[in-house]
């Protein structure tokens, strides 16, 4: 059987959906779909009729699974899901094919994708507000500053918008974690230690997120904002003994219950992992040189992250837990975002021209990338992460920064 | 329970609920119900999937208990859906009575 492919970006999935069953008419029946690349055979003209539905869970979840097979019960084929996108097909000779045939489940499938939609630009929305506060602080005229708060704002809703989407179309909470942690940076910044605490606190919902955060605290001498990051842990584990129905010792079993996300689910995931544990065990580096290695990164990390001004270090803490957790996939890459916000001078510690320039423009470069991972079968998030990482830990970005600092190029001076 | 603050059921409610009066799973639904409405309502999986998750929830039908030889989900009809049926056939014989009254006999 014949095959052809095609490059496409849809945004409309209704257009999508017409352009795949103009394919069938002539023949070209949908096989695969990933990244933009769509897979066609060749076939008898108008055998299938094709649809799309985003689903309300993962595909992989449970719910998710039980609905594809009553779709397949129902003579309904899976052609190929991405992220939470399904496409499905029916032979024409059935009669006429629609996922949903009355007005109430067809608008709740509409409010479905706006959510979906909204939630991204929702992720971007508290990242803007924390920079106009920024730059209006810095006393700056306006007329000056609004140029490059305009490139700024591009670059960061285009660095954002990959891992963001990622996040919020799979269903994941991560750009939530990004809100908390950009709070927590935020505080730590403005010596406000109690609404640091909260923030990393908070961020305890998912512990990759907060485990690095609480080791800053520690190694900072925070000692504020970790007692206030203590308490709200205590709120938590309170909060699991209630919703265990009074089990003590609920932390145990939840342990037990997370054990096989530190095996077969970074198997599963090595191709989208971003950690460098995961990255090595899919090229067959055996586990404990893995985790050996995102140790020595934590050591090399060491030294910056107890000198360096404290937002820096917290933006940093965040993209490293990233990096050597054994479980953290595209969509935690959001967390690469206070690093480039810091970069960009957005969490008030900039840096001089030209670095700032010069780290930028790779960075942005790079998260263009995307799209090729699966021609490299390495997820470029997994680049960027871990690129991030080693430019801060060897300082490469602010060689004049650490000496005598220059004299102010304007750029320098125009973000604060 | 019949709910006071309930509306009309949906066309495709009303339906899924008559035709689990026989034990039934999905795809048994939807073709029983493309069969007495004549192939005038072709019941999109997606729709009846959410009809039957609603409706789960909502106590009008359950799963049949046991159906294990078949790998199919088999649903049926609870005694509060039944009543719904009944309050909404109440209903819609009182919208056909004033329908016919006013329009007169020509409708028959």
């Amino acid at each position: 059987m014949k095959t052809k492919t095609v490059h496409k970006l849809y945004w409309d999935f209704e257009k999508e959906e017409r352009w795949l069953n103009e394919m069938s008419a002539k023949g070209l029946n949908l096989v695969r779909y990933r990244w933009g690349t769509y897979t066609f055979e060749t076939g008898a003209p108008g055998e299938w009729i094709y649809r799309l539905e985003l689903l309300p869970t993962d595909v992989r979840k449970p719910d998710g699974r039980q609905y594809l097979e009553f779709m397949s019960e129902a003579g309904v084929q899976t052609v190929a899901t991405y992220m939470r996108w399904v496409y499905f097909r029916k032979p024409a000779a059935d009669g006429p094919f629609e996922v949903f045939s009355d007005l109430d489940s067809r608008m709740a499938h509409y409010q479905r994708i706006l959510t979906m939609f909204a939630s991204v630009t929702a992720a971007l929305v508290p990242i803007t507000v924390v920079n106009i506060v920024n730059v209006t602080r810095s006393g700056i005229g306006l007329a000056f500053v609004l140029p490059l708060f305009v490139i700024y704002l591009a670059l960061v809703a285009t660095l954002a918008w990959a891992p963001t989407l990622a996040a919020a179309a799979s269903g994941q909470n991560a750009p939530l974690g990004l809100l908390l942690a950009m709070i927590a940076i935020n505080g730590l910044r403005s010596d406000r230690q109690i609404m640091a605490g909260l923030a990393v606190g908070a961020m305890l919902y998912k512990p990759t997120l907060a485990l690095p955060m609480f080791a800053l605290l520690v190694i900072r001498r925070q000692l504020t904002a970790l007692l206030v990051a203590m308490a709200v842990a205590v709120g938590w584990y309170l909060l699991g003994v209630s919703g265990s129905a009074g089990d003590w010792m609920w932390p145990r079993d939840w342990l037990i219950s997370t054990a096989p996300f530190f095996a077969a689910d970074t198997w599963q995931n090595v191709n989208k992992t971003v950690a460098l544990p995961g990255l090595l065990m899919g090229h067959n580096v055996p586990s404990v040189v893995a985790y050996g290695a995102a140790a020595a990164v934590v050591v090399a990390a060491l030294p910056r992250l107890l000198r360096s001004p404290i937002a820096e270090a917290g933006a940093a803490a965040c993209l490293i837990g990233i990096v050597v957790s054994p479980h953290s996939i595209q969509y935690e890459a959001v967390m690469v975002l206070p690093l480039i916000l810091w970069a960009a001078g957005g969490t008030g510690a900039g840096i001089a021209e030209p670095w700032r320039t010069r780290l930028l423009v790779p960075a942005y470069l790079a998260a263009q990338l995307y799209v090729l991972t699966t021609l490299v079968g390495v997820s470029i998030f997994a680049v960027i992460t871990l690129a991030a990482v080693a430019i801060w830990i060897t300082g490469w970005q602010r060689q004049e920064t650490i000496t005598a600092p220059p004299p102010p190029s304007p750029l320098a001076v125009g973000l604060p | 329970m019949p709910d006071e603050t309930r509306g009309p059921l949906t066309e495709t409610v009303f339906y899924v609920l008559l035709a689990l009066h026989t034990p039934l799973h999905g795809y048994g639904v939807m073709k029983y119900v493309n069969e007495i409405s004549d192939g005038r309502i072709n019941l999109g999986p997606g729709t009846l999937y959410g009809a039957l998750t609603t409706l789960t929830e909502k106590g009008w039908i359950a799963p049949v208990p046991g159906s294990a030889d078949d790998r199919k989900k088999n649903y049926v009809v609870t005694d509060d859906g039944r009543s719904i049926v009944v309050e909404e056939l109440k209903r819609l014989d009182e919208l056909l009575r004033n329908g016919r009254r006013v329009v007169g006999e020509e409708s028959r």
